[in-house]
């Protein structure tokens, strides 16, 4: 599942790159090796419910529920949070040369792009949760919007 | 490590006969669980009987210590210590076989100019002789200028054709017995001091180097050992210009596999099928190949390295290409030696198109005539020294499509198959 989604980025980071992070092991001419897609997504994923369930639960207060304070404190930071995994988990990846010889031809800018489609994913998953799970929240449930 | 790799060769020889023979015994066997016999280290190894052409155009050949000489006697001692065979028996050959025993030095030290007969040689015969006496444990190896001599006053073209037609009736009747039977031509160069005898039998005397060669039949099992023990790179004596092999209908099962690079534009692999299915199959929309899409093919050769020689495979003529069963070659192949030291293939081929056609595609690995044979066929056979003669042969084109012939009317000439999809 993440991905198929990750897949619709492709352009951004690069057909090698998506072949690296679906696990593909020349040796064996398969998909053998761990999918980073799918860790790098699940990550992701909790993360953002981590955050999300703190903001409007745990945390759960008046003077956090304005939208630029939801935005600007809590997705901005966290989708930086995952660039920075995107971005790490690639690059060190192409640092440490850990990737198939016939799909290393992976520079800098690609594990950027990956970073760039995570910081995407990870504000579009912040939005989506918030919205499923902010009508349980006593002082939070207007934020980001006040009607949707 | 070598004997590992003939070891392979012949399991896997071993696997693709029974496969075959299976097949044409009719029994209801599924092709993809072939009977594999067991490899019988006790096997009766095959007698080889050496044929070495004693007409007089053979003469110059053997005049010194020539490098004919010294390439037969390095290819016989070869055979015998391989340990293919324990026996080899030795003949001159002209109109019928005369047995020169089986000491290769005596034969070699006795093969002089004296030894050859002013006659004539009629190849289509001398071949017929040969096949009489090769069954499918022997293999039969004839050395001949491969020059056919029609005479004076004779029509030269029908002459051609007439022993181009024997020679491959007598081969199409010898492959209905022995139908997994390879043939192997070598050709070869040596110097030549001597009479040169023209179509006409004309005597022209040069000092130059002229090509023979050298002929193999036999058991393709037998045929693949043979090669896997001596290899082109073997011979000396000036060593092996050109090689042809020719095989029975194997259609074996090799390795392969769409590579990630090198590549122009972009693909995403079906992980269904993840070696040979893509989809999703972008041109470049940039850079120097804009408009293009390159994808690559690995594949395994190794046994057909072996039997068909590197040239033969990097030859992009001995392959077919069809997209949905229709040929098409929309797709542009070149045909190179893997580097990469991650993967077992040993040829990439690269596949190129500015118009991309999807559908099921099929490469085939195929029995195809090689150019070689034209280029050092001399059409004329009178004037030696007219259109680069000397560097060619009278007719050979005719023996060796009489044996190409043979081979396709006896059916398919497909050697492997490769499929691939390919989806929008």
């Amino acid at each position: 599942m993440f991905e198929t989604i990750y897949r619709k980025f492709i352009s951004l980071f690069g057909s090698n790159l998506a072949e690296h992070l679906s696990g593909w092991d020349e040796t064996i001419g398969d998909y053998s090796k761990s999918n980073i897609f799918s860790i790098v997504g699940i990550i992701t994923l909790a993360l953002v419910i981590i955050a999300c369930v703190t903001y409007y639960y745990f945390l759960n207060h008046p003077r956090q529920n304005r939208w630029w304070k939801w935005l600007l404190i809590w997705l901005l930071p966290i989708a930086v949070l995952n660039f920075t995994i995107g971005f790490g988990v690639t690059f060190v990846d192409m640092l440490s040369e850990n990737i198939s010889s016939d799909i290393a031809d992976i520079s800098w800018l690609n594990c950027l792009g990956f970073g760039f489609t995570n910081f995407i994913i990870s504000a579009l998953l912040f939005l989506f949760i918030s919205l499923l799970i902010k009508w349980g929240s006593q002082n939070c449930k207007y934020s980001p919007f006040i009607k949707f | 490590m070598r004997n590992i790799l003939i070891y392979c060769l012949a399991v896997l020889f071993l696997a693709s006969c029974g496969n075959s023979s299976t097949q044409k015994e009719g029994e209801n066997k599924p092709p993809e669980k072939p009977e594999v016999p067991a490899v019988d280290t006790s096997k009766i190894k095959p007698v080889v009987n050496v044929y070495v052409e004693n007409s007089g155009s053979m003469a110059g050949y053997v005049n010194g210590d020539t490098d004919f000489k010294k390439a037969v006697y390095n290819y016989l001692t070869d055979i015998k210590i391989s340990g293919i065979t324990d026996t080899l028996n030795l003949f001159y050959i002209n109109d019928k076989p005369i047995a020169k025993g089986s000491d290769v030095k005596d034969f070699i030290e006795k093969l002089k100019p004296n030894q050859c007969v002013f006659a004539t040689s009629d190849i289509s015969n001398v071949f017929e002789s040969i096949l009489k006496s090769t069954n499918n444990n022997q293999i039969s190896v004839l050395v001949t200028d491969g020059i056919f001599s029609p005479g004076k006053g004779k029509d030269a073209q029908q002459y051609l054709v007439n022993q181009q037609i024997g020679i491959k009736t007598s081969m199409a009747e010898y492959l209905k017995v022995f139908p997994n039977t390879a043939v192997i031509v070598y050709q070869l160069s040596s110097n030549f001091k001597g009479r040169f005898f023209n179509r006409e039998d004309k005597p022209e005397n040069i000092d130059a180097s002229r090509p023979y060669y050298i002929w193999v039949i036999g058991d393709v099992e037998n045929i693949a050992l043979l090669k896997a023990h001596i290899p082109d790179t073997k011979f000396i004596g000036g060593g092996v210009q050109h090689s042809y092999t020719l095989l029975p209908p194997l259609n074996m099962e090799i390795d392969y596999a769409i590579l990630n690079s090198p590549k122009f534009g972009s693909f995403e692999r079906d992980k269904k099928s993840t070696k040979t299915s893509i989809y999703n199959i972008k041109k470049a929309s940039n850079g120097a190949h804009k408009g293009n899409f390159m994808f690559t093919i690995g594949m395994d050769l190794t046994l057909f390295t072996v039997l068909l020689g590197d040239e033969y495979l990097t030859n992009t003529e001995s392959y077919a290409r069809l997209i949905n069963k229709q040929p098409n070659n929309d797709y542009f192949i070149e045909i190179e030696h893997n580097t990469n030291p991650n993967t077992n293939y040993t040829h990439n081929m690269k596949l190129t198109t500015d118009k991309i056609s999807v559908g099921e595609l099929e490469i085939i690995l195929r029995n195809q005539f090689p150019q070689w044979i034209y280029d050092i066929n001399d059409e004329e056979g009178l004037d030696i020294y007219k259109n680069d003669a000397i560097n060619k042969t009278f007719g050979i084109k005719y023996l060796a499509e009489g044996i190409y012939e043979a081979y396709n009317f006896s059916g398919s000439s497909i050697y492997t198959t490769m499929k691939f999809n390919l989806k929008k």
